[in-house]
């Protein structure tokens, strides 16, 4: 049944949408700095944990109880850095 | 007859979505049984985020819109307003909406890895390898292309274009300003952003930036290295944004214009010649060259990597990939519709008898102008015309932008079988300035020695010949993981691409490439034949590697 | 008002010798003297005839000393750092931290930190209750890597606290304009963010302690008269103003009376006052001995530095 409330439905669901994207596509570029910058945060500091020099893994230790997020991010991106190429071009629009 | 055709194409597209589409959906992919997606089974909340089709569709057509849509059917009109507009309606629908819907499905049962992964893992190595040779080469290509085009369209005129282009940036950047480093709310930053935005127009379309196409060509090359080394949020980011804006507002108001303007297409012909004046101005028959003219909007390679990179890792559910993945391909060839609707019915009313000697970009901006003020008089022809003009050009140089970016990370990626062997060599080429400076030299370079009838086709061949290996992955997938049964669904499109992408590619290296060489003292036509003649051979060896790879693994019954 | 004071130079020089008698003599004069030994091989219990534990004990009126047992420092720090993530991951308690753990006492830089909060921890705890603070340093090396730490550090932490702040505020930037976005939705406050509230926390910490170790520390080299010694010496020396810390005066332990210093000793350390500690004839046999070790200069020198006039 098309109805007034129906009608009204989506219309607020087509709006709710488009503001979205157009939130998405504000941040996108922005969003991918982010995570690359909180890799290398934390690639910096777990760095002796892997053989990268500085700083002590004593340092390193007192600040891993606060980085969950940011250590999973590590992997997650260690993961994605196999196979960038496509990823890169999502965020970067190409043609 | 305008809206005849406008409406043909939306039944067309609508009805293909919902039965070839959805059967697509249910009998081959079966995305009904399909195991949880990605997005959810991987959560992570950082690129496994599932969410709302709606807003990925958004997001994803967004992406995959471009100048690349416009600029493609606009030159192909020169065989006639039918030809071009059959291969953007059934082109898209059996090959292109294909390409790009299997490639988020195979992304999405490959855990959202890429497309490029998962050709290496059915076609073999040498796929994934070329795949980045392809980009580069593409990279470097649709600088040349776009390069030649927006100076041309700068050069024209009073330079409106121009300086309201560079206005439009100064009004991004403003806006990124007000979003990223005030207090703001993104709608206050956003109404400031529009208000600028139509300032930038009016200011640019009164006082235009007078200066020939040689001196554009230096300005791009700077403003490509200067650009794409900026952080992204200082303008990529808020240009992007505007653009969005700039998509839906011109995708809106030529399909309204389109529908409701009743207009007969008399500016072209419904045909013209099989072997029309098309691409390098030499007489080019339709097939098999008609997909390096038309390459966005009727199939592009690209869209199966940003649809395998970002979009697969967010789909809710595989089902969304039907109307992500084949609805957003069909979208972009009814604003190729739009194009060819455009310049068919109102090329005549804006630039009379010579609609078909002008350019494609200023036969379809001035086009688009006079369709879009005939069904809104208040919107005048002229500034609709400028509006169609920074539409393409914003596109376009975002992508001038964007590419050099992406051509760096390839070059450095290109060049890492050199790490071991020569380390110097190494060191050099994954140099940021380097790699931006390769992409950038070349590309501008070309676009100042070659015209853009000559480049474009270039750029539309290695864009096609990456659909082709996808094509081709996504018929072996079907084979070997789904259903046996469907294959040739799949399998004589890609066929069929590769043939056609193959033979025009020899054809191009054949007949216009030489034409650079007839005489040896123009060092401009030289360069632009040696440097295209041999990114077009190389591209074509490897095409045919990649086919022999292809079929041996297709005939193996080897389960992958 | 410096009352750190800190002995180094190489190994078998007599730096616990000549900290001790500073300390004995100190203590003589009436002032409460607080003696620590870093060396991994303590030999400050068999100076003082009795036995140190890593708690502290008296060894003569106003005089008491500590051993640090290096080992257990470092071991109370993997200890907290190890409770503190066992806290935070409450709901999978155990799991292979420990494992993890034992690597880190390999880890290079353990040590230096070890001994850097031993420091730290003694300094806090006992620096009102006792008017001179001394430190007999462990060798050279090791001295050298834990004087270094807080400046050292410090670039780094900084790096990163900058680094954090940019983060914070694009993470800051990007919810604001997109709540939904898909990113690490943690604070984007500083005051709230608990990574940047450590870091400044160990900044604080590690600019402290450089201020004891350039400000509020008096430093002696011990030496001999010989030329390995001097080289060593000098090493220190040029290593340490780079760490913008100044040597107070260096000690010439067991010099003879009847030997005119070497001149190449005196030009090289010729900005330095030098002071000569005589060999005790018969040895070092009772704890009285130590207050028979001429080094009263040196004494002085160091009370006149450390409290102006008096």
């Amino acid at each position: 049944m098309i109805t007034f409330k129906n009608i009204r439905r989506v219309w607020d669901i087509f709006w709710e949408t488009a503001f979205q994207v157009q939130r998405d596509k504000a941040t996108e570029m922005v969003e991918f700095e982010l995570k690359e910058m909180e890799n290398i945060f934390v690639i910096l500091l777990m760095g002796s944990f892997v053989g990268l020099p500085s700083p002590p893994a004593a340092m390193a230790m007192e600040l891993i109880p606060y980085l969950e997020d940011e250590i999973r991010l590590m992997t997650v991106r260690a993961d994605f850095a196999q196979d960038a190429l496509a990823g890169l071009t999502g965020i970067l629009d190409v043609d | 007859m305008s809206t005849i055709i406008t409406l043909a194409a939306l039944v067309i597209y609508l009805g293909f979505y919902f039965t070839f589409g959805k059967k697509l959906q249910t009998n081959l992919l079966k995305s009904q049984d399909a195991p949880e997606a990605p997005s959810k089974r991987l959560s992570d909340g950082v690129d496994y985020v599932p969410t709302s089709k709606f807003v990925l569709f958004g997001h994803h057509f967004a992406s995959i819109a471009g100048a690349g849509p416009i600029v493609g059917p606009a030159m192909a009109v020169a065989w006639g307003w039918l030809p071009g507009l059959l291969w953007i309606w059934f082109g898209n629908i059996f090959i292109g909406a294909i390409h790009d819907y299997l490639s988020l499905t195979a992304s999405v049962r490959y855990d959202g890895r890429s497309v490029q992964f998962v050709a290496q893992d059915l076609i073999g190595k040498k796929a994934g390898k070329s795949f980045g040779w392809f980009i580069l080469f593409l990279c470097i290509l649709v600088v040349a292309a776009f390069g030649a085009i927006v100076a041309g369209q700068f050069a024209s005129g009073n330079g409106e274009v121009a300086s309201t282009f560079f206005l439009f940036c100064a009004a991004a950047i403003i806006l990124g300003y007000l979003m990223y480093k005030t207090k703001l709310g993104i709608g206050v930053s956003t109404v400031i952003g529009l208000v600028l935005l139509v300032a930038a127009f009016w200011i640019g379309s009164k006082a235009g930036i007078k200066a020939s196409s040689n001196v554009w060509y230096v300005v791009l090359f700077f403003y490509v290295v200067i650009a794409s080394s900026l952080p992204v949020s200082i303008l990529l980011q808020p240009r992007d944004y505007l653009n969005s804006f700039l998509l839906y507002f011109g995708l809106l108001a030529g399909g309204l214009a389109a529908l409701i303007a009743f207009k007969g297409f008399d500016s072209v012909p419904v045909f013209t010649s099989f072997s029309a004046k098309v691409i390098g101005g030499q007489p080019s028959p339709f097939w098999p060259t008609v997909p390096l003219v038309i390459a966005c909007g009727a199939l592009s390679g690209f869209h199966s990597l940003v649809a395998s990179g970002t979009s697969s890792k967010q789909l809710r559910d595989e089902k969304d990939s039907l109307f992500v993945g084949y609805g957003a391909m069909l979208t972009e060839g009814f604003l190729s519709t739009i194009v060819v609707v455009s310049i068919s019915g109102f090329g005549i009313l804006a630039l009379g008898d010579k609609v078909m000697s002008t350019g494609a970009l200023p036969r379809f901006t001035q086009s688009y102008g006079a369709m879009v003020n005939a069904a809104f008089p208040f919107m005048t022809q002229q500034f609709m015309a400028l509006f169609a003009a920074i539409w393409v050009s914003s596109f376009a140089l975002t992508t001038l932008d964007t590419t050099n970016r992406l051509g760096r990370y390839i070059v450095g990626e290109l060049a890492l079988p050199l790490k071991e062997k020569s380390p110097g060599a190494y060191e050099f080429l994954a140099n940021k300035w380097v790699a931006s400076a390769v992409i950038a030299v070349a590309g501008i370079g070309l676009a100042w020695t070659g015209n853009y009838t000559v480049l474009w086709p270039a750029f539309s061949g290695a864009n096609q010949l990456i659909a082709s290996i996808v094509m081709l992955t996504a018929a072996l997938w079907v084979k070997k993981k789904l259903n046996e049964k469907y294959t040739n669904l799949v399998l004589y499109p890609a066929i069929l691409l590769w043939i056609t992408v193959t033979a025009g590619l020899i054809w191009y290296e054949l007949v216009i490439i030489p034409l650079h060489f007839k005489d040896m003292a123009n060092v401009k036509n030289v360069t632009t034949g040696v440097v295209v003649g041999v990114i077009t051979l190389i591209m074509l060896v490897m095409n045919v590697v990649m086919i022999m790879q292809f079929s041996k693994n297709f005939k193996s019954e080897k389960v992958v | 008002m410096k009352k750190v004071l800190f002995f180094m130079g190489k190994g078998g020089v007599g730096k616990t010798t000549i900290s001790s008698s500073v300390a004995f003599q100190l203590s003589r004069k009436g002032y409460k003297v607080l003696i620590v030994s870093l060396d991994p091989a303590h030999n400050l219990g068999d100076v003082f005839y009795c036995h140190l534990e890593n708690e502290k004990s008296s060894l003569a009126p106003d005089l008491d000393g500590i051993e640090i047992d290096l080992g257990k420092w470092v071991k109370k720090y993997l200890h907290d750092s190890k409770n503190e993530i066992r806290d935070t991951y409450r709901y999978n308690i155990g799991i292979n931290i420990d494992s993890y753990m034992s690597i880190l006492k390999y880890s290079p830089g353990t040590e230096e930190y070890a001994v850097l909060w031993a420091i730290e921890h003694i300094y806090e705890t006992w620096h009102s209750k006792y008017d001179y603070i001394i430190f007999d340093t462990p060798p050279t090396a090791l001295t050298l890597r834990f004087l270094a730490m807080p400046s050292i550090s410090m670039m780094w932490i900084n790096e990163l606290k900058n680094m954090r702040e940019r983060i914070l505020e694009k993470r800051g930037t990007v919810l604001k304009l997109n709540p939904d976005a898909a990113v690490i939705k943690g604070a984007s406050d500083k005051k709230d963010d608990a990574v940047f509230g450590k870091l400044g926390s160990i900044r604080e910490r590690l600019k402290k302690l450089h201020l004891i170790f350039s400000r509020e520390s008096y430093m002696t080299i011990v030496m001999n008269h010989d030329e390995l010694s001097l080289s060593e010496s000098s090493r220190i020396l040029k290593e340490l103003a780079k760490l913008d810390v100044t040597i107070n005066s260096i000690c010439l332990n067991k010099a003879n009376p009847d030997i005119k210093i070497n001149d190449n000793i005196k030009n090289k350390l010729e900005n330095f006052p030098l002071f000569p500690a005589f060999l005790l004839p018969e040895g070092l046999i009772r704890r009285e001995d130590l207050g028979r070790i001429q080094i009263a200069d040196l004494v002085d020198n160091i009370i006149e530095t450390t409290r102006g006039n008096k």
